[in-house]
């Protein structure tokens, strides 16, 4: 539906795209004005929807106003992708410390449960607010007082890929378009040269591929890019083999001479222009997308605080680092995938040691580079992963998969830092106290941004979607 | 969604509507529904226009609402605009440079007879079929692999694809290409065509989780997809959104839920698996001839293994003490080994050696006498020779079959969830779209016509159903397919929404021809070459891109058709083309899809069952028409994915046309579209010489059927001796005389990424 994007809300009447078609098919009565208002206040006529943001027509990523005034300008997801254990990081339990050993009717996704196990990990607090974090996340730990813990949240699948689609785009199907594609719907991006989504992918690929990061139904446009750490950043941005630059700028100037001519006998076809437009930018990504993995321009300093000089944090480092450096030039959404699993069937202790120390300098790294540089009241931060683990064991000292109960954290803009929202129950096995959806968790980033959930929608196949489907509801109680 | 309106805000739209609602001509009818859920009727044509204007009764519907708007249709398209739009439309390929000039030569004598000859030799082209194939694939979210976390390979999925692409080259009648996907295997079990167009059913993704798995989790998959068949066939058929009655009644259209689980009740009888493609009798044959065969291979080999045995008992000790001799242990243990055998020692040793002292048959050759070997070989030769007859397994399509006659026991679960059983309920369609006769009619008539005893009928009771002009769904069916139709020839359907006809549709833009069109479709026999015979010959289809600012004024976004825009070639139909006009289109039909290189860089996902290869050659085996590529849902092909091809999730109505750098990046940068650039200038330059201003016309006949302008001419000129000249300079790069070729290979690189090549006019 491109260039006219046509977007609907949800309304009974939905054949008036926006307020505006609706007043102008309306007419102009006496009257009408004043009930076109009194149907938004009731919900029944959406605002102008993004699609209708002026400059849309030659660039879908043209930025559109929020419904409300934003606290957070980007995001930056820090995935953990695998799912990491809560109990094992900063939701420790002492009764299941107390209980160890002890066996529990339980159903996991792999059979054959063992019995409570406490963490192989200390935990001590930290900051003003005193939150606990095991011993393996130390440098995380001096940011405690920027979180806000939401330690109640559950989802449906068992299953890591359901799992992913659900925690990316609200629902544990694939083919639905993730948080990040709806973010850049409804807001488009400030960075001309660069894609509004980036991903930072998991350098051995990503469960489920890449409809984690899908535009689903809305406008291929805003699906995320995904930019490799190294090398050339994205696809189709070497040249090929025996073409120079000049070569490429010699064909750009013919195609832009021979597509001009040919505009001029297609007056009233806006594409051709956008496409011709499509080109130059393309040129200019190439050199734009190269200059992002140059890090010549940052300090020692800088590369070692993101833990780029030790090997186990260096991927991450470098991802973190290369999220700083987008969301600096205007990207809106960026998302960081941990490198491997934090999926510890067995060995938790190994490999939550292993995810601790290769994400542990690359977040404070992260975190202090955003403060220093000015990024950090613009910028949200969230960490966490697709569901979380079990209180009992599984093989030799390990947990299996479970969404009764997990946990994220949020920081930075509009962030209330120091509290945590939510509990499970003793054990950690399920949401119990204020729980939260993934819808909640997408209304809450959603509301960051300036966008009420509720009003960011898009009709497709005869229904009107959002990212938060039928549900949602903001964490209030997070919010600065 | 939003809660509904309050009645009394319904109450006072509804006398804001009266008067500025589009006026419709609608039939009279009792029951006050939905134009969509009506049945057919066939509205007076209207008295509009001459026959100049007016060619075909379809262009009188257009004309009278252009009139009413004081609006002309703009004249006639060029020739050899016509003739590339006509190609690309039915074919989906670029005409030569001789079809262009034979259609120019036929045009200039008489216009009319000219386009209709055409419109009849493309309709019998083999790749109209290949063409129309893919608007029918996106529906029904066709692709060659699972998804979801496995994403195993579908081996045998691309039946159903080429069922799709037989049945509209025969113009099956689309009546039954649609009963076919629902209940081929019922309807028709002895014809192969039948039982693979079930695919449709199937070809949505799939998890596939080991028995170990927690059974809520399979019991979750099972109705997730489940919902997916019901969502295609709801979306692909009726244009309707079926999938929201999962979890509440619909809430705009009269779906339901209890409607939903009842149509349910047909899927959850089977499941989706690999049918023999072959009649029942063929089957029985090939069974029997299998068992036959195993008889009789089983008597060859027993007296082989009786003879192995028996020479086995009289060499056996005698290889195992050579094999004792030979082993790298010492002395000691070897003479345990050899003489005290029974010991717990010996055993232990034998545990530790076994695997060395283990005496294949192979092993006793040596020791045998040549009587004995000969005698052996004998044998081996009768069953090597019976072997060789195996029968070959018959050809399998991945398709749907029921688990047996009974249904399996389906209830209405709350909110949607399968925890929350409420009653048990049988089979059922949507209450809204069946009139004078009942879902137990429908599926009493199916199992008295049954023509197998393995299956519930369900399906073809469904299936019966859903193009059941009097009684069930038929109308909708054919209005959902002309729109279709419609949608494919000018870009847009006449009901914009081609996915959704319910209440909350698009408004059609023209709802009576939309109606007569479809009456003239179903009376006719349900057959689309007509169809199209009859919409591309109207002067409408025929129109020039020409625009014009008083009647963009009045009519911006041209719903009135007083215009041709231009049309973007889809995803699939850019690559063919680059292929075409190289000269390096593989045109082989049908088969097992083909996997072609994809950048190792673009596989981002990881533990598939059958891993996409990353180590693939651009060959001409690789260079077949798009449509037999591979679709590994978790790895889309990144060009096709990037000109927005669908992705096989969902069934795809209309596919967006947006337009994004990373296609102008591939354009520039992509080794497939490069090596067709290098293909296109070998061919240029072989049929056209070394003369630039020579190779410049070719290449534009072949690109874009015409002859280059004066001023393309310089362009291409000057740009070619630049190239030419610089590359030359820069010697280190290449050896010199690849300059030329290499300067062709930019420019004709540049006309793929042409706006001209891309957009139809």
């Amino acid at each position: 539906m491109k260039h006219q994007i046509q977007s609907h809300h949800c309304g009974r009447y939905a054949r008036f795209n926006n307020r505006r078609e609706f007043l102008k098919k309306a007419g102009s009565g006496c009257g009408l004005l004043a009930l076109a208002d009194l149907l938004k206040h009731e919900g029944l006529l959406a605002a102008d929807s993004p699609a209708d943001t002026p400059g849309r027509a030659l660039n879908p990523m043209a930025v559109a106003p929020p419904h409300y005034p934003a606290k957070a300008r980007s995001v930056i997801w820090l995935f953990m992708e695998g799912a990491p254990s809560s109990v094992d990081l900063f939701d420790p339990k002492p009764e299941l410390t107390r209980r160890d050993g002890q066996r529990i009717s339980i159903d996991v996704f792999n059979g054959n449960p063992g019995p409570l196990m406490k963490s192989p990990f200390t935990f001590d607090q930290h900051g003003q607010s005193g939150a606990w974090v095991c011993e393996k996340y130390p440098n995380v730990a001096r940011h405690v007082d920027d979180f806000a813990f939401i330690k109640s949240l559950y989802s449906e699948s068992n299953d890591h890929v359901p799992a992913l689609y659900q925690i990316n785009t609200g629902i544990a199907r694939p083919g639905f378009p993730s948080a990040g594609a709806w973010v850049t719907y409804g807001l488009g991006s400030e960075s001309r040269n660069l894609p509004g989504y980036v991903v930072l992918g998991n350098s051995s690929g990503v469960k489920g591929g890449p409809l984690n990061w899908s535009a689903g139904f809305l406008p291929t446009s805003y699906q995320g890019t995904l930019f490799r750490s190294s090398g050339a950043p994205i696809l189709n941005l070497t040249r090929p083999e025996h073409v120079t630059l000049q070569d490429q700028r010699a064909q750009l100037d013919f195609l832009h001479q021979a597509n001009t001519a040919h505009l001029q006998l297609h007056a009233g076809e806006p594409d051709l222009l956008a496409r011709i437009q499509s080109f130059e930018l393309a040129y200019r990504m190439q050199s734009e997308a190269s200059d992002l993995t140059d890090f010549s321009t940052e300090s020692q300093q800088t590369l070692e605080m993101y833990g780029l000089n030790q090997k186990v944090s260096r991927n991450i480092g470098t991802k973190c680092l290369m999220a700083r450096r987008l969301i600096e030039r205007g990207v809106r959404f960026v998302q960081v995938y941990s490198d491997g699993e934090w999926d510890a069937h067995s060995d938790l202790k190994g490999n939550h040691s292993h995810h601790c120390a290769s994400t542990d300098m690359p977040i404070h790294g992260l975190l202090t580079d955003l403060k220093r540089r000015g990024l950090w009241d613009s910028t949200l931060v969230v960490w966490g992963g697709e569901f979380g683990r079990m209180p009992v064991s599984q093989g030799s000292g390990g947990r299996d998969h479970n969404p009764n109960g997990f946990m994220a954290w949020m920081a930075g803009a509009g962030i209330r830092g120091g509290t945590s929202f939510g509990e499970t129950d003793e054990i950690g096995y399920k949401a119990e106290t204020d729980r939260v959806s993934v819808h909640d968790l997408h209304a809450t980033m959603l509301h960051l941004l300036g966008v009420d959930h509720k009003r960011l929608t898009y009709l497709h196949n005869g229904r009107s979607h959002r990212l938060t489907d039928v549900a949602g509801d903001v964490i209030r109680k997070i919010l600065a | 969604m939003q809660t509904p309106a309050p009645i009394w805000l319904i109450l006072r739209l509804g006398l804001l509507f009266i008067g500025t609602s589009l006026t419709r001509g609608t039939p009279e009818h009792d029951s006050g529904g939905h134009w969509s859920y009506l049945p057919v009727w066939s509205p007076s044509i209207p008295a509009t226009g001459d026959s100049d204007s007016a060619r075909t009764p379809v262009d009188r519907f257009i004309l009278e609402r252009l009139r009413a708007k004081n609006l002309t249709p703009t004249p006639q398209a060029s020739a050899r605009e016509l003739a590339r739009r006509m190609y690309f439309d039915l074919t989906g390929l670029p005409p030569t440079p001789v079809q262009v000039k034979g259609f120019e030569r036929d045009f200039s004598l008489d216009p009319q007879s000219a386009v209709a000859a055409l419109i009849d030799q493309l309709l019998a082209s083999p790749h109209y079929g290949e063409r129309w194939a893919r608007h029918w694939l996106d529906v029904a979210r066709y692709a060659d692999s699972d998804g979801q976390e496995g994403d195993a390979d579908r081996r045998t999925a691309h039946h159903y694809r080429d069922f799709v692409v037989r049945s509209l080259n025969t113009d099956l009648a689309f009546d039954r290409f649609v009963r076919w996907q629902l209940a081929g295997d019922e309807l028709e079990p002895d014809n192969p065509e039948a039982i693979a167009a079930t695919g449709f059913i199937a070809a949505g993704t799939h998890a596939e989780l080991p028995d170990r798995l927690m059974e809520e989790e399979r019991i979750r998959t099972r109705f997730n997809e489940l919902d997916d068949m019901i969502s295609t066939t709801g979306s692909a058929m009726l244009a309707l959104t079926l999938g929201c009655a999962r979890c509440h009644d619909h809430k705009y259209d009269p779906v339901p839920r209890r409607d939903y689980y009842r149509m349910l009740s047909a899927f959850n009888g089977g499941d989706r698996a690999e049918l023999p493609l072959a009649s029942r009798d063929a089957i029985r044959r090939h069974g029997e001839a299998r068992n036959l065969w195993e008889t009789e291979f089983q008597a060859a080999q027993n007296p082989l293994k009786d003879w192995i045995a028996k020479t086995r008992f009289i060499h056996e000790s005698e290889v195992r003490l050579a094999k004792i001799n030979g082993l790298d242990a010492t002395d000691t243990e070897k003479s345990i080994l050899r003489d005290t055998p029974g010991s717990s020692e010996a055993t232990d040793l034998a545990k530790r050696f076994a695997k060395k002292l283990r005496v294949a048959d192979e092993d006793l050759r040596p020791y045998l006498s040549e009587e004995e070997r000969k005698r052996w070989d004998t044998l081996w030769n009768v069953v090597r020779q019976i072997e060789e007859r195996r029968p070959v397994p018959l050809p399998t399509a991945f398709g749907f079959a029921d688990f047996g006659p009974e249904p399996r026991e389906t209830f209405l679960l709350a909110r949607g969830d399968f925890h929350a059983r409420s009653e048990p309920v049988e089979l059922g369609f949507l209450t809204a779209l069946t009139r004078g006769k009942t879902p137990e009619d429908y599926w009493a008539e199916a199992r008295a016509a049954s023509l197998r005893t393995d299956s519930t009928q369900q399906r073809r009771a469904l299936a019966e159903w859903m193009t059941d002009l009097e009684h069930g769904a038929g109308a909708l069916v054919a209005r959902v397919i002309v729109n279709r139709v419609w949608q494919h020839h000018f870009g847009h359907g006449l009901v914009r929404t081609a996915n959704d006809f319910g209440t909350r549709a698009d408004p059609a833009t023209h709802p009576d021809l939309l109606e007569w069109l479809t009456s003239e479709f179903v009376r006719t026999g349900w057959k689309l070459k007509p169809l199209h015979r009859l919409i591309m010959t109207s002067a409408v289809y025929l129109q020039g891109t020409t625009f014009d600012p008083f009647s963009a004024a009045v009519d911006p976004d041209n719903r009135l058709l007083w215009r041709r825009r231009p049309m973007r070639l889809e995803a699939e139909i850019l690559r063919d083309s680059m292929l075409a006009v190289s000269g390096m289109l593989n045109p082989r039909m049908f088969g097992p899809a083909v996997k072609a290189p994809i950048a190792p860089e673009a596989i981002q996902a990881r533990n598939m069952k059958d891993p996409y290869p990353k180590d693939l050659v651009d060959t001409p085996s690789t260079h077949r028409r798009s449509l037999y590529l591979f679709h590994k849902r978790v790895v889309q092909n990144p060009m096709l994915q990037a000109f927005d091809g669908p992705d096989a999730q969902a069934s795809c109505g209309r596919r967006d046309i947006t337009t994004v750098a990373p296609q102008a990046l591939a354009l520039l940068n992509d080794s497939f579209v490069r090596a067709r650039a290098v293909d296109f200038a070998t061919r240029v330059r072989g049929e056209a010489g070394a003369k630039p201003e020579n190779q410049i016309h070719l290449a534009w006949q072949l690109a874009l059927g015409r002859e280059p302008t004066l001023p393309e001419l310089d362009l291409g000129t000057s740009f070619l001796e630049t190239r030419i000249r610089q590359r030359t300079a820069r010697i280190q790069d290449h050896p010199a005389a690849d300059s030329h070729e290499l300067a062709l290979a930019d420019f004709c690189q540049a006309i793929f990424a042409l706006n001209e090549f891309i957009y139809v006019d």
